[in-house]
């Protein structure tokens, strides 16, 4: 395969992120999710170096250590907390949320192949990076489609996160550091807002099972 | 069916039966079987004879006698793969013929004898004029022949309001798959002008209509999802020799007629293959499925009819796909592969419904919830089932194998060598597919044998249960006989099929024989498979197990004391994790209910009900028959019986067809 | 003449102890983890002995194919060691198809099976019928894997798929990774390992394996524990044969190095099954599809590199 290093990499993420629906464990999945934001830190970090642009070191380190570290351990903290370990899980059996991911996978790298992309020229940026991203995000829909609790919500939110970052990372050289600055802080105060919503729920329903919010609706 | 009270009256005149001779009669009754058996045996084996000795050029007996029916004559061909066809037709029909005697005197009371073998006889003679007919009308002739006679064989015992049932749903669907056939020819003669098979190509995509009629109505007749639902009722009802015979064969004239107007047809439009190539997969899952849940020993065969005549149907849909791609060689392949599995799907299935029958005669039941340890009573029956339950699990060396084998390897060969990424993805979803299926079959089968054949019985009838007459234990031996040299010999008779196929018009283009050698190869050596297998048992056994010393005791029941017959697995039980599993598709459902003032400790009656679904039937053709019910009596106002309201109709029509007629 | 006369010792030697040794080996890693010294290497072997001496002891209600089964499982069993490419160093034929191995791995379980049946116990029964459900979930991921490899070299050849001097595979370890760790979850469950079935447990009514084989007894019993000891044998050699391709300086090594490499492997990977054993749990029965999903899950990839992986070159 003739794959940069920076796409062997969010490769590795994406198929990472597809064993995540396979597992109802909350545990299990911050683990997975932690893999695959470090695999992402170091792709974004091969790519500093390899273009040069030195800023997006300081995005991969506060990637490896704010959202591969921090979010997986605030959320597990969370989940300690909250009494649940282990998802219930609805609409499709996780195997099969599994293996329609990885199918999901092999869709997207075969779709966009023939996608017109944004190849910047300097070398880099091949259709493989924004495969893997589109697959992550894939990934990251089908988790939330096939889970109960909130935690798992925000995990599957996370993962489509790291999706359009991947595809931004490895499509659009030029995106300013501020830009990514300022994303990483949406995510992180999104997390932290879902984590107080998810004890607000907790408080008010006395569980935080999704699929039972349908008596919001009128 | 004017025959069928005719010939009872026969019957009645022939062999009276009164109070004072009834040994007489009932000699005479046994005769009355025995007759039309070796009749159908001397048949049988005359083509069979006649097929052996004309040995390599079998095309040559090409003969169109101007037979006259109306306008139409009748021609008749026979080229490779309707000799392939007539081969399995007439050894099906020998084994048969050795069951029939003592078979159908179990039932000389409950079934006309008379109206059966006029039936069976027409039915016979249709099945080998419809392998035979080189044109649409006489196929069609034929085959409606085929389909009624068949209907009032399967309504032989017709006392029952069961019997009478699975007659009538049987009768509907072949009334619709008629119908779509009719549609089909009509649309095919109006494209190419002429009723001959060897006239028509499904090339261009003004045939593909037609194509799409002739293969849903074949659909149909094969028991295709999600037309399959006359197969399960059917076989039940109708006695063992004709359900051995329509699950070995009557099906497989609908495959037949794929092969020979479709694939040599050589149509290539990929919607229609996608379809077949679909069916296929759906039915071949669908049926091993349920068959995997069946309480009804002849109902569980049924749906295994079902899944195998799906794979039969991918290994065509896959051939033609590859022909289409340009792949002659696999092409080949997948046709031989389906030929092949038809061949040996009739020939075990036939074995499998004849055992089905020998304990269905002799436990009388086939509820599997009434059966158990069979095996120490009918040894004969038992190993033939156990033979034949191997062969369908496609257990090396038999000829089940052999031909999965094929379909495997047209799957796999698809993975490499097509160039679309889409048809790699179905050939690897298709691998899977068949190894799921695979597993289900080898469950589905030894919850057959484990349930019927092994341990203790689960019902007085199955407890006094002896074995059969020598003939019903002889015909489904020669079956397997056959069986096991299909398989043992698959280096030989694989290239004989491949062989017979390419001499088959339509189907010349694929290889010419001279490459045949290259293209089509069964490479595993199954004969020393089997040397080695059966040897180094032998050995085992003989220098190992013999010498043991061996004591016998009852089956370790914890201490409790004796077990009762209950405690064992049921078929529901064994069946159960499988069910779960798949209990979406099934709508399983199990009800647990435990009484007693502590139930929790002290149960004082258990109470377990599994229910099944088949969401097909209640979802789509109960509702679908109850609307067409609900139309026909708003239809059915229009016959007042009123003979001026006739004429209004008439008039009415005639004015409309006028009208049409000056206008176009 | 007398290489092929060694060769033929060799493998010899490998069928009768290396399924010996490798339960031993799991036994003494198990024993050591938990602070005990464990029987020796060979107790299995002794075990296997004293089994043979002992009188059978059989149901009133088995009507013969109980004893069969066992008699053709291991012919069968033995069939395919002499097939299948489990070692590098072996005398046998020169092709081995994949769909014929998988099949007669399937002849095994068949007649396990019924045997379980046989005796009429509800133990067996059940027993049968996990085993049935497992294997259905099970054999097409350690096939679809296989076949992927397969679809790569565009032969159902398991020697031809395996062979070191295929060039076309040598530069993607990942595939053999996947495959190799798919055929080794697969393992697992086929040998009714630790997080599928517990083997070690009292309490037969929630085991799979050891409830099958419960009515066996004496020399039937030797038969059949030594047949099961085999078959988990011959599926960690195919493993080790994916992992050893994985690493691309064995590629090059010498044959010798490789056959080494080859059986070295397999009683690591009986250490592993060990660890493994000794630190996880056995799985509820309702969970354990969810385990076995993840052998699908690497088949399932390695299908996906196969499939697109003639256009990457």
């Amino acid at each position: 395969m003739n794959a940069s290093n920076p796409e062997i990499y969010v490769i590795a993420a994406a198929i990472v992120a597809t064993l995540m629906p396979g597992s109802l464990h909350i545990r299990v999945n911050l683990w997975f999710y932690g893999i695959v934001t470090f695999l992402v830190a170091i792709a974004t970090a091969l790519t500093a170096i390899g273009h040069a642009e030195f800023g997006l070191l300081g995005v991969a380190l506060l990637i490896a250590v704010l959202k591969a570290v921090g979010i997986p351990l605030s959320l597990l903290w969370t989940s300690g907390r909250l009494n649940v370990s282990r998802d219930k899980g609805c609409f499709l059996p996780a195997p099969l949320a599994m293996h329609s991911s990885i199918l999901l996978l092999g869709a997207s790298f075969f779709l966009t192949k023939d996608l017109p992309l944004p190849v910047v020229e300097n070398g880099g940026g091949g259709w493989l990076g924004a495969a893997a991203g589109i697959s992550l995000i894939f990934t990251g829909l089908i988790l939330m489609l096939t889970r109960r609790l909130a935690i798992s919500q925000i995990l599957g939110f996370l993962i489509i996160e790291n999706g359009i970052f991947v595809f931004a990372l490895t499509q659009t050289r030029g995106m300013p550091l501020f830009v990514e600055m300022g994303v990483m802080l949406d995510v992180l105060v999104g997390v932290m807002i879902g984590g107080v919503l998810i004890f607000k729920i907790q408080k008010s329903f006395e569980h935080i099972d999704v699929a039972q919010l349908t008596d919001l609706r009128d | 069916m004017k025959y069928k009270t005719d010939s009872a009256r026969l019957n009645t005149t022939i062999s009276p039966l009164s109070q004072t001779d009834a040994t007489a009669a009932n000699y005479r009754k046994r005769n009355a079987n025995l007759v039309p058996s070796a009749l159908i045996f001397a048949i049988a084996s005359g083509v069979l004879l006649s097929l052996v000795h004309q040995g390599n050029h079998l095309h040559l007996i090409r003969t169109a006698p101007p037979m006259v029916l109306g306008v139409f004559p009748l021609s008749f061909q026979c080229d490779g793969l309707a000799s392939l066809f007539m081969g399995l037709l007439s050894i099906i029909l020998i084994s048969i013929s050795f069951y029939s005697p003592s078979y159908l005197n179990h039932f000389k009371d409950r079934i006309q004898m008379g109206g059966y073998w006029t039936a069976m006889f027409l039915f016979v003679g249709s099945m080998y004029g419809v392998v035979l007919s080189a044109d649409a009308v006489t196929f069609l002739v034929l085959w409606e022949i085929m389909s009624l006679s068949s209907a009032a064989l399967v309504a032989s015992d017709y006392s029952h309001r069961v019997v009478q049932k699975s007659a009538m749903i049987y009768l509907g669907a072949t009334r619709i798959a008629t119908a779509l056939l009719c549609g089909g020819f009509l649309a095919m003669h109006a494209v190419t002008g002429s009723w001959s098979f060897a006239d028509w190509t499904f090339s261009s995509s003004s045939s593909y209509v037609a194509g799409c009629l002739i293969l849903l109505a074949f659909c149909i007749k094969a028991g295709i999802w999600p037309f399959h639902i006359w197969l399960p009722y059917t076989h039940p009802a109708a006695p063992s020799t004709v359900s051995a015979l329509m699950s070995g064969f009557t099906i497989k004239i609908a495959i037949y007629g794929i092969m020979r107007i479709l694939v040599c047809g050589g149509l290539n439009s990929p919607e229609i293959i996608n379809l077949a190539l679909f069916l296929g997969a759906v039915s071949t899952f669908w049926g091993i499925l349920f068959a995997l849940v069946q309480n009804d020993l002849k109902r569980l065969l049924a749906y295994s009819s079902i899944e195998n005549i799906g794979m039969i149907l991918i290994a065509i849909a896959l051939g033609l796909k590859a022909k289409l791609a340009g792949l002659e060689a696999l092409a080949l392949v997948a046709f031989v592969a389906a030929t092949f599995h038809c061949m040996n799907h009739g020939l075990f299935k036939s074995l499998l419904f004849l055992c089905a029958g020998t304990i269905d005669t002799q436990a009388h039941t086939r509820d599997l919830r009434r059966l158990g340890g069979l095996a120490k009573q009918m040894p004969w029956t038992a190993a033939c089932f156990l033979g034949g339950s191997l062969a369908i699990c496609s257990i090396p060396p038999l000829n089940g194998f052999a031909s999965k084998w094929l379909i495997y390897q047209t799957f796999f060969k698809t993975t490499y060598e097509t160039s679309s990424y889409l048809d790699r993805g179905i050939a690897f979803a298709g691998i899977c597919l068949l190894s799921v299926v695979g597993g289900l079959t080898i469950a589905t089968f030894v919850k057959a044998i484990g349930v019927s054949f092994l341990g203790n019985a689960r019902s007085k009838s199955a407890e006094i249960a002896r074995e059969a007459k020598l003939g019903m234990v002889v015909a489904p031996l020669f079956l397997l006989i056959v069986c096991v040299t299909l398989g043992v010999g698959a280096a030989q008779s694989v290239p004989f099929i491949a062989k017979a196929l390419v001499e088959t018009p339509g189907l010349q283009s694929l290889a010419s024989p001279d490459q045949l050698q290259a293209t089509v190869q069964f490479p595993i050596p199954m004969n020393m498979i089997a040397l080695s297998l059966f040897s180094m048992s032998a050995l085992i056994y003989m220098f190992f197990l013999k010498t043991s010393r061996t004591r016998k005791y009852s089956t370790w029941d914890c201490g409790f004391g004796t077990l009762s017959t209950r405690t064992q697995v049921s078929s529901d039980s064994f069946a159960q994790p499988m069910a779960r599993i798949f209990r979406p598709i099934l709508k399983y459902q199990a009800k647990l209910k435990i009484d007693g003032d502590d139930c929790r400790h002290f149960p004082e009656k258990v109470n377990v009900e599994v229910q099944m679904v088949s969401i097909l039937e209640s979802r789509i053709y109960l509702p679908t028959l109850a609307l067409i019910s609900h139309a026909s009596k708003y239809l059915a106002k229009l016959q007042a019986g009123s003979i001026h309201l006739y004429l209004l109709y008439v008039c009415i029509t005639l004015v409309v067809l006028l009208l049409v007629g000056v206008h176009l | 003449m007398n290489s092929a006369l060694s060769l033929w010792l060799f493998y010899l030697l490998c069928v009768v102890f290396a399924p010996i040794l490798v339960l031993g080996t799991i036994r003494k890693t198990k024993a050591r983890l938990q602070n005990r010294i464990g029987p020796p290497l060979l107790q299995p072997l002794f075990d296997l002995v004293k089994l043979c001496r002992k009188s059978e002891t059989l149901s009133k209600t088995m009507c013969g194919i109980f004893r069969l089964a066992s008699v053709i499982s291991l012919a069968d069993m033995l069939l395919i060691a002499w097939i299948a490419p489990w070692l590098c160093y072996k005398p046998g034929p020169d092709s081995a198809d994949i769909f014929l191995i998988f099949y007669l791995f399937a002849l095994t379980r068949m007649f396990t099976m019924l045997g379980a049946l046989d005796s009429g116990s509800a133990f067996g029964a059940f027993g049968a019928s996990r085993e049935a459900t497992l294997s259905l979930l099970v054999e097409p991921a350690a096939l679809l894997g296989f076949i992927s490899i397969g679809a790569l070299t565009g032969s159902s050849d398991l020697l031809q798929i395996l062979s070191f001097s295929n060039a076309q595979l040598s530069g993607s370890p990942g595939i053999w990774l996947l495959v190799g760790t798919a055929v080794l979850l697969a393992n697992l469950v086929e040998s009714s390992r630790m997080p599928v079935d517990d083997p070690t447990t009292h309490l037969e009514l929630t085991m799979v394996h050891e409830a099958m084989i419960l009515e066996a007894s004496g020399r039937n019993l030797a038969l059949i524990e030594y047949t099961h000891a085999l078959r988990m044998t011959i599926l960690l050699g195919l493993s080790v044969q994916c992992f050893m391709r994985a690493i691309p300086s064995i590629w090059n090594a010498e044959p010798a190095v490789q056959g080494l490499i080859n059986l070295t492997g397999i009683f690591f990977l009986a250490v592993l099954i060990g660890i493994f054993e000794s630190i996880s749990v056995k799985l509820q029965w309702r969970k354990v599809p969810e385990f076995i999903a993840y052998s699908l899950t690497m088949s399932l990839l390695a299908s996906l590199i196969a499939i697109g992986g003639r256009a990457m070159k």
